[in-house]
Formats: structure tokens, sequence, C-alpha cells
């Protein structure tokens, strides 16, 4: 089969129609002749397949086929299902082998919330698996009735973070093996060695573990890093940021508010308390205050639990005393439309968003500047707000002092943009070329700006068809913004080749027409490091 | 009411069944076993609330408990609130638990606990003599008390500013497909201390329920240990907003929807209003940081100072930051200098809530100002230089009554200026124009020059009626009918709409027997309106046997107290009987009467109106009230099966009494009539459906898109009949001009998105005062569609 082979002075960038999630595949045309291969996630959510014909399976031995099985760096951006959930696949040939066990990898690349040696991305992962076992907690009861038809995103957000979908059960039973294998360990940490299993956590692990040259941890404070054997080639890390305030979305207004509206960070902590059992430091008054539904039921005569069982409705039953904490008793009660059982939960469903944002603020983004025409390939991973704002304050001197590389020069020279988070809210953001922070406007200047090209990986059908809640994935208003600032040149994985706007020549149209090739399984895009006449 | 105190001559005799509850509590009380009882004739309108149970007091934080851990705010830490004693429901002496009154209940419930925090009894002797529990964050039954507290003293704010009692929205009862069936009585408002585990504190419209968060406090939050729970239900001022909220939705059933960039706005800025203002008007607040500053506000801007840090409370430090001041470079605390082109600039509730807010403020110093400038006089012999040292108490003192004056004042100007709103799609302009007018109709001359300060200052912030041609005291005043029909060339008709409700007013009975008569109403309606005055006689009478038996039994609720004494035998006919329901005004019940039987009372006058407006006789009226009865209108425009015509709302008939400056007793009825209409935001679709031949009814499954609403507020003077304003929205339910500007607002908030997965359409599972609390979104780099 045909390897991806690059013809000298020019790049090939593939994006693989996989379905919901990034596969990106690039060839840069090495030292010595021969191509190096640069991939950039392999991953897609449950069930978004675009093509039926191209499963995950397939489509990574394509990537075996394009690479001859070699590949040189392996980018991974964040730990999400749709970036990750590939590197767990089986080989299409043979059912019991893993797909990438026949792939050589010489290096994989992660950004710096990945290191264990790093203490604030210690703390980081920290925040997250507090806030994930909060989550868990809430949908992890075996009985299934904890997850309420008002949770709405939680369950979403946690198959998203752990790439499982009944994540918060099995942890839960996977926890308890564990510790009636080892009655010394807690619950906690009985939980966090079951976390340690779930299947993003292991994809990651697993692509660590074949990597025959190392891991390394990108930061934008560091840098510009190089692909091995392509001199020249330049790659800047803008993000994640170094800066926990902007990767945590954390309150711009500092500290002196009462954050009315604001899930801070102990409420994940709060939450998570109410799951612990046995529990009470984190009750908010001394034991001797409350009353719980056992007591009530025990002494309805009494004038508190009369009061209770009258205005709230209550009749407790002997079998609900083991999960009294979590499901009030519910008998018909003429107030039974003011009672307020769920009503806290509505944090759970924000924590899960804000997990969510935060870990796509993880994601390492990456910008490959070509050797000679100084063109940028601007993969953002799925980078949000936190990170796009902190890309204004770095700069790189790679060369002298003098000569510092700003975010504004890179994204100035962008000619090819891999979209944000699917083309979503928030995940590219909307400004002015003026404006302070980075977003779109400051991308392609110049000479820049004839040849920009956008990618958006996204299945959008299966999106808009997501039950509760559709995804609006991507943006309607980003998208055209897109198409309008690349004059048509959009290729989205779950589209057909791009139409040409009436606007636009046929001559302009044929440059890039010609440059681009449309397969059922991916978008191939050349990118010639040389000016055209 | 007590029994001792009535005059025998206006009594009549009612039997009570022997042995029933109601006649064995009697003869406890009483020390009798009689079965017959005088009763007053003139049935409850006649009967004055209860005034024999004293006033409460209570104390409570005055700011919140980080206030008592510091050394500077100590001093002000502590308040006691008084509550009005017929304000509160007493049932059996000794006992008042939850507390549960006539407008609250506080029910102490904690999910995420999985506990019942039994309920403080506020009347237990040991409480009642040290103005009950101190205040502390350890136990739960003195958070019982804040909330209850401080959310009274909210009510009791609004039903003085508004001369009458105050109603929580009424509960939509729906059938299994979700479609209306009628509106529910909802007598209190109930508060849940201790249900969220968040920093968040919301008004729940569906559950009619304020419902608190309490979390724990971040490392670098100033004044708190970190890992220490913080309440939001300690907090004066969120209490005083939420509660705010639920009233605001319990006078204007359409407050909420929202049509215009201003309308969440008005609803967050005008609680933050509230909550400041109240504030404000508690002298001991101000007392100790005048003293402290030796009343130098100007130059300390004190009161901007205090106000930002209540702000900070409601999470408003950074809105409240740009509105009314906050530090300097060089950490000098500055006023924010107002600006014109700040409105249009601000994007959200929160930061257009905020001007509101900052323009109200300025009107508040602007008041302050030249309330203490002779104080000031006084105190410096002219020269304006106070010696050196601490300022005499005495003018602390005054200073500190000056200053919770005006906040009284200003407060209540806010607070009328509800009612001179228009129903729906109210903006900032209109409610300047509802301030102004208000307060000119009962206080014409306007002696401390309020009105000055208030236009002055909401004028320095933008805040001007849309495309007024000249923006004066006079020209903001809300038309007369009288002047509505002279400028359409039509006087007479303002007269014959006068005398119709005269007559509607002074006697119902001739507006029943129109109807009755009236070939194009249903019997469906009057029988509806016969059900109604039987409804509101039953109720009035069980009410006044509740009262006559000494207190409403706790353990009857008040529907089935209704079934039981319909029992009763009573010697000389019933007191209040369907008929005799017509023949008196319901309205003149005022701030005595019971809140279920007033709520009924408006929901029946307001069919009244409905059938003098419908009445073919009075066709050309409605045009000078923004109304249409065009069969010709769009087909989109909603038809009453009754008469087939656009159909015509009334959505309250309210009843003020408000006192003027010179102590007489204005009196005046509100009444709120809407249209609507289907509205679709594909214009081609709007066009088509607009064309339709068969016309919306308001019941069909059809998907619409939205409601148009279009309308007018009446104010219509109780003893001349006259009306007095007449406040209509711009254009009327058949403009399209106007349809098309609210559905470009809302295709533009509808698409813009909440986060990354979700839009604002999709965000309708969520509790809209929850989200709008909970959710920070970042404006500035988002995208509009």
């Amino acid at each position: 089969m045909a390897r991806l082979t690059p013809s000298a002075g020019s790049i090939l960038v593939r994006m693989y129609r996989q379905g919901h999630g990034d596969c990106f595949l690039m060839a840069f045309p090495g030292d010595d002749g021969a191509p190096r291969y640069v991939l950039i996630d392999c991953g897609l959510k449950k069930k978004s397949e675009i093509n039926a014909d191209w499963p995950i399976e397939k489509i990574i031995k394509d990537i075996g086929e394009a690479t001859d099985n070699h590949i040189h760096v392996v980018v991974v951006t964040h730990e999400h299902e749709d970036h990750v959930s590939g590197f767990l696949a089986r080989s299409v040939d043979d059912p019991t082998a893993k797909a990438w066990d026949s792939i050589v990898i010489d290096e994989v690349w992660l950004a710096w919330t990945e290191d264990r040696n790093d203490e604030l991305a210690n703390q980081l992962r920290k925040r997250f698996e507090d806030t994930l076992l909060a989550l868990i907690g809430l949908t992890g009861d075996p009985s299934g009735n904890a997850l309420r038809s008002g949770l709405g995103f939680i369950g979403e957000a946690l198959a998203f973070h752990t790439g499982e979908e009944d994540v918060g059960i099995e942890v839960t039973i996977r926890a308890a093996q564990l510790q009636s294998t080892d009655p010394n360990l807690s619950l906690r940490e009985a939980q966090q060695m079951a976390i340690a299993g779930v299947s993003n956590k292991k994809a990651i692990k697993f692509i660590r573990d074949h990597a025959e040259k190392g891991v390394n941890f990108l930061r934008p404070d560091k840098g510009p890093y190089e692909v091995p054997g392509v001199s020249g080639l330049r790659v800047f890390a803008l993000g994640p940021p170094r800066d926990a305030a902007l990767l945590l979305s954390l309150d711009p207004q500092g500290a002196e508010e009462f954050r009315m509206g604001m899930v801070s960070d102990r409420e994940s902590r709060t939450l998570l308390a109410a799951y612990e059992e046995d529990s009470t430091t984190d009750r908010p008054f001394g034991r001797r205050y409350g009353l719980q539904i056992s007591e009530i039921a025990g002494a309805a005569s009494d004038e508190a639990s009369q009061f209770f069982i009258s205005h709230y409705g209550l009749k407790a039953t002997p079998s609900m005393r083991r999960s009294g904490r979590r499901h009030l008793p519910r008998a018909p009660h003429p107030n039974d439309w003011r009672r307020i059982d769920d009503d806290w939960l509505g944090t759970a469903d924000e924590l899960a968003l804000r997990l969510n944002s935060e870990v796509n603020n993880t994601s390492l983004v990456l910008a490959f500047e070509l050797p000679n025409t100084g063109k940028v390939l601007l993969f953002a991973g799925d980078a949000q707000r936190g990170s796009w704002v902190s890309w204004s304050k770095l700069s790189w001197r790679p060369d002298a002092p003098a000569n510092a590389i700003t975010a504004r020069d890179l994204l100035s020279r962008c000619v090819l943009y891999k979209v944000g988070h699917h083309g979503s809210h928030n995940a590219t953001l909307n400004g002015a070329a003026s404006d302070d922070y980075a977003n779109l406007s400051w991308m392609a200047q110049d000479e820049f700006r004839e040849e920009f090209t956008a990618m958006i990986p996204a299945n959008e059908p299966w999106a808009l068809d997501l039950k509760p809640v559709p995804w609006r994935h991507p943006l309607k208003a980003i998208y055209n913004a897109l198409q309008k600032k690349a004059r048509g040149r959009v290729l989205q994985s779950d589209k057909g080749a791009p139409i040409r706007p009436d606007d636009v020549s046929e001559a302009e149209w044929a440059n890039f027409s010609k440059r681009t090739k449309t397969k059922d399984h991916y978008f191939e895009y050349e990118i010639h490091d040389s000016w055209y006449q | 009411m007590d029994l001792r105190r009535v005059d025998h001559r206006t009594l009549q005799t009612v039997t009570l069944p022997r042995h029933s509850p109601i006649c064995e509590r009697i003869a406890n009380r009483y020390g009798s076993n009689k079965s017959r009882l005088r009763v007053p004739k003139g049935g409850l309108t006649k009967m004055a609330r209860e005034s024999s149970s004293s006033d409460r007091k209570l104390r409570v934080f005055a700011f919140d408990p980080s206030f008592a851990r510091r050394l500077s705010t100590y001093q002000m830490n502590e308040l006691v609130v008084t509550i009005p004693g017929e304000m509160e429901a007493r049932t059996e002496p000794g006992h008042f638990s939850g507390p549960v009154g006539e407008y609250l209940e506080v029910i102490d419930v904690d999910p995420a606990s999985g506990l019942f925090y039994p309920p403080v009894n506020l009347d237990d002797p040991k409480l009642l003599v040290g103005n009950g529990l101190a205040p502390t964050e350890s136990n739960p039954q003195f958070h019982q008390q804040m909330v209850y507290a401080v959310a009274m003293s909210t009510i009791a704010a609004f039903e003085k500013a508004l001369g009458r009692i105050a109603l929580w929205a009424p509960r939509e009862k729906r059938d299994d497909q979700g479609k209306f069936v009628s509106d529910e009585f909802v007598r209190r408002l109930r508060i849940y201390p201790h249900a969220l585990r968040e920093a968040n504190a919301y008004y729940s419209p569906s559950k009619k329920a304020l419902l608190f968060g309490y979390f724990e406090a971040e490392a670098d939050h100033p004044s708190v240990v970190p890992g220490s729970l913080i309440f939001s239900c300690l907090s004066h001022d969120v209490i005083a907003h939420e509660t705010t909220h639920a009233l605001l939705d319990g006078l204007h059933p359409r407050m909420s929807e929202v049509t215009n960039p201003d309308m969440l706005a008005l609803h967050e800025g005008f609680a933050d209003i509230v909550a400041l203002f109240l504030h404000f008007s508690y002298p001991q607040v101000l007392t100790s940081q005048i003293a402290k500053t030796r009343g130098n506000l100007r130059s300390d801007h004190l009161l901007g100072q205090l106000a930002q840090e209540f702000g900070l409370a409601l999470g408003r430090g950074g809105a409240l930051r740009d509105a009314i001041g906050g530090p300097d470079s060089n950490g000098t605390w500055q006023l924010r200098k107002p600006d014109r082109a700040a409105l249009s600039r601000a994007k959200g509730p929160h930061a257009r809530g905020a001007i509101l807010v900052a323009a109200v403020f300025r009107a508040f110093l602007n008041m302050y100002e030249s309330r203490t400038a002779d104080l000031f006089r006084i105190a410096t012999q002219g020269t304006g230089v106070l010696p050196p040292g601490d300022i005499h108490p005495d003018l602390v003192n005054r200073l500190a009554e000056a200053a919770a004056k005006s906040a009284t004042h200003l407060l209540e100007i806010c607070i009328r200026g509800l009612d001179y709103c228009p129903p729906v799609d109210i903006t900032f302009g209109d409610y300047l124009r509802a301030i102004i007018t208000a307060d000119t109709d009962l206080y014409p001359e306007d002696e401390h020059n309020y009105r000055v300060a208030i236009l002055e200052a909401f004028v320095e912030w933008g805040i001007v009626p849309h495309g007024m041609q000249t923006v004066s005291q006079s020209t903001l005043l809300w038309p007369t009918l009288r002047e509505v029909a002279a400028d359409m060339g039509v006087s007479q008709h303002s007269q014959e709409l006068e005398s119709e409700l005269g007559v509607l007013i002074a006697d119902a009975s001739a507006i029943r027997k129109k109807l009755k008569n009236r070939p194009d109403v249903s019997t469906n309606i009057n029988d509806r309106l016969d059900r109604m005055a039987e409804q509101i006689s039953a109720l009035m009478n069980s009410e006044m046997m509740a009262r006559l038996a000494g207190k409403r039994d706790p353990k009857v609720p008040d529907r089935e107290l209704s079934k039981v004494t319909g029992k009763y035998e009573i010697e000389s006919g019933p007191p209040h009987s369907a008929s005799s329901i017509l023949s008196q005004n319901l309205l003149e019940l005022g701030l005595a009467a019971d809140r279920e039987i007033t709520w009924h009372a408006q929901n029946f006058y307001g069919q009244l109106f409905w059938g003098l407006l419908t009445d073919p006789d009075n066709a050309k009226l409605l045009g000078l009230l923004g109304l249409t009865r065009d069969a010709e209108a769009p087909s989109t425009v909603y038809r009453s099966r009754a008469t087939r015509l656009p159909a015509i709302q009334v959505h309250s008939v309210r009843m003020s009494n408000r006192r003027g400056t010179r102590g007489q007793v204005e009196r005046e009825y509100v009444v709120e009539l809407v249209q609507r209409r289907a509205g679709f935001l594909d214009l081609t679709k709007q066009q088509e459906m607009d064309r339709r031949p068969e016309p919306f009814w308001g019941d069909e499954k059809e998907q619409i898109d939205f409601r148009f609403r279009r309308g007018c507020t009446l104010l219509i003077d109780a003893r001349s009949f006259r009306v007095r304003r007449v406040i209509r929205t711009r254009g009327d339910v058949t403009n399209n001009t106007q349809l098309e500007q609210v559905r470009k607002f809302l295709a533009r908030s509808r698409s813009r998105p909440l986060d990354a997965f979700h839009v604002v359409s999709d965000a309708g599972k969520y509790e809209a005062f929850a989200m709008l609390h909970r959710h920070v979104s970042e404006e500035d780099a988002s995208w509009q569609d």
C-alpha cells in the first residue's frame, strides 16, 4: 500500500475521518530524504463513527501502511476519550492483538501536566481526581437510582474523562473488590486505584510504555522543540499554560469576593464528602443539631419529627435506613412539588462541565513552524479560553535575545488551523486583531492569509442527535467565521470535499483543491514550504 | 381579632355545631359552652388583622458572620429587626416553630447531609426575652431565625411601599400532559436555609422556594478561616436579594420573561437595590462608620465603599466596582464617575443591573448630601471645616438618621415604581418613568428634590427612555387616560370608560348581570364567575370562624378548613353569600384581609374587568388602552373561545393604599391587561402563520417559538374612578416592528452559547435563576450568531 511520502519542500497533513475525535498524521521530508511521521491523537467518542466501513481499527492499519509501521513522534494532546481511545484498539487482522503493537513509536510527546515529577502537575491531577471521585460517587450507586434525569451532563462528562460508559458503577464495584481483597485500603485509596484502571488512563499508559526513545513533556516556557531528523522545523508549545488560575478557570476577580455562583475548588470536596461513608467532618453542624431519617422515623411522635413529616412529607421505612443519606424517602404528600431532594446536585452538573473544560485546557497546543517560509501549522487540541488567553504572554528567544518570537507572531503566520474542540464555543476565541488576547483575527496576516485553511474534526449529525441535549459542534458562528476567513477552505471530517464559494475565483480555488485529496477515510492536504508565483 | 374590642351593634349571631372541635376550643378559651356566637355583620372587610400580638424583635447578623471576625467591623456586627405582629399568623400560644408564619415557612432540610435540623420555636419564652437566639454560625436554629427575620423585613418594606399585602406567584397546576389546569394560591414562600452545597442561593419559581447553599471557604478568602464553612443564609443581603426575586415574581407574572436585554437585568439590579437600601435603612449600620470617618462621607466615600462591600456578599464585587467605584492604583477608594455610554457596552444581566444600582446609588448620595448640608454648616459654623478629633455623637446620630431616612425613602420610591411599569417587556427607561410618575402621584410637590436627584443620576448613567425628544420630569410622566384620549381626538370615550369603571368597582353585580345577558359570553364563563364568588364567600366565612375560634388550627390545612366550616349552620343566613360578595367592594380588603381571600378577590375582579373590556359597547375604548379587538388582526394573535375576537387577559387587579405627604390616603387600583400573539423566529413562518385561516386559540399543540405580549397597566383612582395613568407597551399586539425587535433579541440570545456544549435555548431544564447565579459566562470572547 501507498506510503505517505511528501515531495521535497512540502509537507502532508492527513485528517482521518474516523468520527467525533481527533487523529492527524503529518509527514515531513527528513534530512536524509526519508519522511518523518508525526501523529497527533487517535480517538473518537463511542458510536460516533462517520463511515461504518472505516472503524478505528482499519484507520490504524492505514496509518501503519502510510508510515511503514514507524512513527517518529506521537503527540497526545490530552486525556479525553475522543483523543486517546484509538490507542487501545485491537488489530483489524488479529483481534487478539493490539493494533498498536505492530507500529514502532520513537518518541511520545505529552503536555507537562502529565509529568509526575512536576509539582504543579501533581496538584492539578489531585484536583481532577477529587472532582472525578465526587462525580463517581454521585453516579456510582449500583442500584442506579442516584442518576436521576436532572443530572444532565455528569454521565457524559464522566464518559469523556474516563472513556467508559458506566464508569461510576464500574469504579464503585472495582473499589469494593479491591477493598475486599485488602481490608486495609480506605474507600478513597481503593477508588483511586480503581480510577487508574479506566480506559483513558490505560490508553495513555499504553502509548507511553511504547515510546522506544522516551517521553517528552512539553512546556510553553521551554522549547522550541524539534522533530528528530527534520532540521529547521521548530515546534512551539503554546499550551497548556503554567498558570494554574488560567488553567482552572478560577474567578478572575480575585480572592476578596464571596464568589456567589462560582463552583469553588473545595466544593468538589464538600460534594465528595457527602458520598463518603461515615464522614461526619464535613457536616455543617455539630451532631446534636441534626436529625437523621431513621431518627425521625423512630420518633414520629416527637415535635420536630412531626414538623418534618407534615411539612416536608417523609415516611421512613427500615429499608431506607442504609441509603438514607442519598435518597430521602418519598411518600406521596401534597407538598411534594416543593421538595428539594436533588437540587443540590445542580452543582455536580457544573462540576462535570468544569472538569471537562479544565482538562481541555490541559491540551498540548502545538505550532509547527516550517523552516523556509515560516508558515505555521497550529494544532490547538481542545484548548479553551483559559489556554488561549495565556498565549499572548509567551515569547521564545531561540536565536538571539533581540529576536523574540511571540504567539502573535506565530499566529499571524498560521496557514493551517486545526480548530479547537471540534469548533465549539470558547475553543476558538472571537476578537479583533487589535485585542490583547489571542483570537481568530490574530491568525494568518498578509501573504499567509491567502493560504489559510481550517480543519475541523467533527461529526455534526451525531452531535446534534445527542440526548437529552445536543452539542453544538461546530458552533455555527465559528464555522461561518472560519468559512469567511479561509474563503471556503474549511475541511470538516464529516462533510465531503469543500465547494468553491461563489465569490472565489476558479484560479484561486484550484490552488487549494489541487493540494487537497479527499478519501472516504481521510482528507490529505499538502503545504509547500515555498511561495507560489 | 380581640372579641372584647368589637362594637356589639355590628354583630350578628351564628350558631356553631355542638361538639365540633372549633366549638370546644371556643369553650376552652372563653369558658362558656356557647354554640351561638355573634360575629361582625360586615364580615371580614371590617375585621382588622390581628393586632393583639405584639411585634417580634429578632437578632440577626448585620452583614454576614465575617464582619464579626474583623475588628474594624465588629461593632456593626449585629442588628435587631422588628417584624410587625400582624404579619405573623400565630397558631397556639408559646408555639411558633419553623418558623412557619403567615408569609414564610422555613423548612430546614439538608439533603446533601441527609439531615433535618429541628425548627426553632420563636415563641419559646426563653427566646422571647432575648430577642431570639444570639447570632452564631454554629446553631442551625439561629440560621432559621435569621432567614425568617430578614426575609420578613424585606416583605414588610414592600408592603409598606406598595400599600397592600404581598402575594406570592400562584402555583400553575398542570395535568399529565403538561397542560395548564389552574392557578393555585400559595400562602407561604418556602425557605430552605441549607439546601445546597455550593456558593449559591436562588429563588426557584417552580417550587416557590428560596434555596440557600453553604460551602467551604477558599484558602485565599480574606476574612474566613480556610476550610471553614460559609453560609449564604447568614448574609443579610443575599436573603433580601432572593426574597425580592420571589416578591417580584408574585407582583409581575411576566417580569422574568426575557424579551429585551433589560428584563433580567432589572430583576437582578432591583433585587440588589432592595438589598443595599434595606441595609442602609438601619441607622445602626452607619453609626460607627460615620463616627470613625468623622462624617466626612464625601471625601472618604464611606457609603460607596459600604455599598461595594455589601456587593461582595452578593458576588457583585466586580460589577459594582465598575459601576459604583473601587480602589484606584494607589489603593484609595474612588467613586466611579457616571458614564453615559456604559449601558450600551454592558453585556449580561449582572453588568447591566449594576448600572441600574449605580444610578440609584448616585441618587441616594445626592439625596443624602442635600439632607445633611445644613447639619455640616451648623457643625462647622459655616466654614465647612470640622475641628480635629471625634465629632459629636449627636451629629453622628443625626447623620446616620439622615442616611437611613434617605435610604428608606429611596427604597420606597423604587418599590412603588413597580406598580407603574408596563405589564410586559419593561426597559430601564420605562422604570425611570415609573419611578417618577409614582412619586409625582403620591407627592405632587417634590419637597426634598428627590425626583430631581433621581432624574439627574439616571440621565448621568445614560438610562433614559428610548426615543424621547426631551427628558424632564414632566415629559417622563405616563399620560392620563384623558390625555391619551385628547391626543387621539376621542375625549368623550375616556369619560365613558371611567363611568363604566365606577360601576364595576362600586357595584360588581351590575357587571355580572350584564355578562349573563351577553350572547357572546358562554355559560362556562358565567358559571366560573359564580363558582369564584362562592369560593370567596366560603373562604370568608371559614376565615371568620377560624378567627372567632381563636386561632387557626395548625393541624388542619387551609383548604380543609373551608370544607369543615361548610357544615356550620348559621342562624341569620350566612354572613357572606355569593350575592353579598358582589355587593361589596372586595378590593377594599386592604392590609387587614386574609391573603388567600385577597388573591381570589383579585382574580375575581380580573374576570369582571375582562367582562367590561370585552363588552361590544366598549369596543371603541380599547384603542385608547393599546388593545385590539379587531377581527381582522393577524391569525397569530390569540383569540378568545368565548368571543372569537382577539383575547384580552387581565393579569391582576390590585388595590393600593398609600399615604401622601399631607397624610391623605391615596387609594388606587392597578390593573394589568395583556394580549398575546404566537411568535416564530423564522420571519417567513411568522408571515405564513399570520395569514393562516384558523386563528390561534392558545391551546393548540402547534410548536411556537415564543409568545409576543403587549398591553397596558392602568392606575385607577379608587374614589373618582379616574384613570390616572395609562402605561402602554411600545405598540400593540399587531405591531410587527415591535414583534421583529423581540424576535431579533431572542434569536440572538438563544443562540448564545452557555458553554462548550450547550446554547441558551437548550438550558430550559435548568432553573432560570439558579443558572443566572451559577453561570458566570465569559462574554468578551464569545461568538454570537
